[in-house]
């Protein structure tokens, strides 16, 4: 991969890279294979981009399909969902307790909701979620709802 | 809750600096020494694994009377580790100076002899550490665990009748956890190394 299309191309979009990878990964180790290989999937995929949609689309779609891929295919045990733990030592990615919190609540969640409330986060309207997930723009607002209501639960308590 | 999520993500990255990407001056390289680091930290952790065993083996030989075969085992396992070891101590003679591609071709050069070695020691060592044990255990003639299993009137030819097959089937059995012990914490690991090796050569194909 050349230096130029990285800088140009990956770096811009670093930050909604790493936010993805971070919510698939548990481990520093984990997380830098996950960044590494999306980056190595976008330079490769880069010919394939047709400019229907916008480079950064284009950025999220490789991102999440290389955390799904990469989840199922390292057969990750899930933390169980019926307990929420406090984060642990090595979930600890970034300084602001509260976003640990969000963080580890959000990794509760199934692999696409996880895609999802990232989108939105990242404040992506409905219908560009429903195009990188494959779904209507009307299901996703059904299911942000339901998972904002799932990672309040989650949150409950721990966070005032 | 107070704070909506989309409060605490929003303020959260505002001045993040985990958000820094981590640096990436080669990916491939990156990605190599990843592997290269995952299939390094295996064997050396399976390797120290034997030490733990050698202690079992002593500890359980003296508590079975079987001091003598024991510790004799001990030593073996421990010549096992030093054996290993060695062979380990091949990755170290790679050139890293090489580019990445021919690093990588070599590893893998060496992981499939170190691979051989092994499946050979499992094919002629252990027969005959199997083997030596069983004659041991007929000079010796402790009274002990596996000496009640030799009769008064057993002769040499017998023992070694009897080591033999049971060598053969150690043999066997030892095979067959190498290929599945070698598949469960190798396998992954060893595809991503030739998947690696395939991509740098496509791309400069």
């Amino acid at each position: 991969m050349s230096n130029d299309f990285y800088i140009t191309s990956i770096l811009p979009h670093s930050g909604i890279i790493i936010k993805i990878c971070r919510a698939y990964t548990d481990s520093e180790e984990d997380f830098e294979d996950f960044y590494q290989e999306a980056c190595l999937q976008i330079w490769k995929s880069r010919n394939a981009f047709q400019e229907k949609s916008k480079w950064s689309t284009w950025v999220y779609r490789i991102t999440l399909n290389v955390c799904l891929t990469l989840t199922k295919k390292n057969k990750k045990k899930h933390l169980n969902n019926d307990h929420f733990l406090e984060p642990s030592e090595g979930n600890k990615a970034f300084e602001n307790e509260h976003l640990n919190l969000l963080y580890d609540a959000i990794k509760r969640l199934s692999e696409v909701d996880r895609a999802i409330i990232l989108l939105h986060l990242e404040e992506n309207p409905y219908k560009e979620i429903a195009a990188i997930i494959g779904t209507s723009a009307n299901n996703i607002a059904v299911r942000i709802n339901r998972i904002k209501k799932q990672l309040k639960v989650l949150l409950d308590g721990k966070i005032n | 809750m107070e704070k909506s999520i989309e409060k605490i993500w929003n303020e959260a990255f505002i001045d993040e600096q985990s958000l820094i990407a981590p640096r990436i001056n080669n990916l491939y390289n990156q990605k190599s020494k990843s592997i290269i680091n995952k299939i390094k930290r295996t064997y050396e952790f399976d390797n120290r694994g034997l030490l733990p065993i050698a202690g079992i083996v002593a500890i359980g030989g003296i508590l079975l009377s079987e001091t003598i075969i024991g510790l004799y085992g001990t030593i073996l396992i421990l010549c096992l580790y030093y054996y290993n070891t060695k062979l380990l101590s091949r990755f170290s003679n790679l050139d890293v100076k090489s580019d990445n591609l021919t690093y990588l071709k070599n590893y893998r050069k060496v992981v499939k002899s170190v691979s051989l070695a092994t499946k050979r020691m499992f094919i002629f060592v252990i027969p005959f550490v199997v083997l030596s044990i069983f004659i041991l255990a007929f000079f010796v003639k402790e009274k002990s665990f596996l000496s009640r299993f030799i009769k008064e009137g057993t002769t040499f030819l017998e023992i070694i009748g009897i080591g033999g097959l049971v060598a053969l089937i150690f043999s066997i059995i030892a095979m067959l956890a190498f290929k599945l012990s070698t598949k469960l914490l190798y396998g992954t690991l060893f595809s991503k190394l030739d998947d690696l090796i395939n991509e740098i050569e496509g791309l400069k194909s």
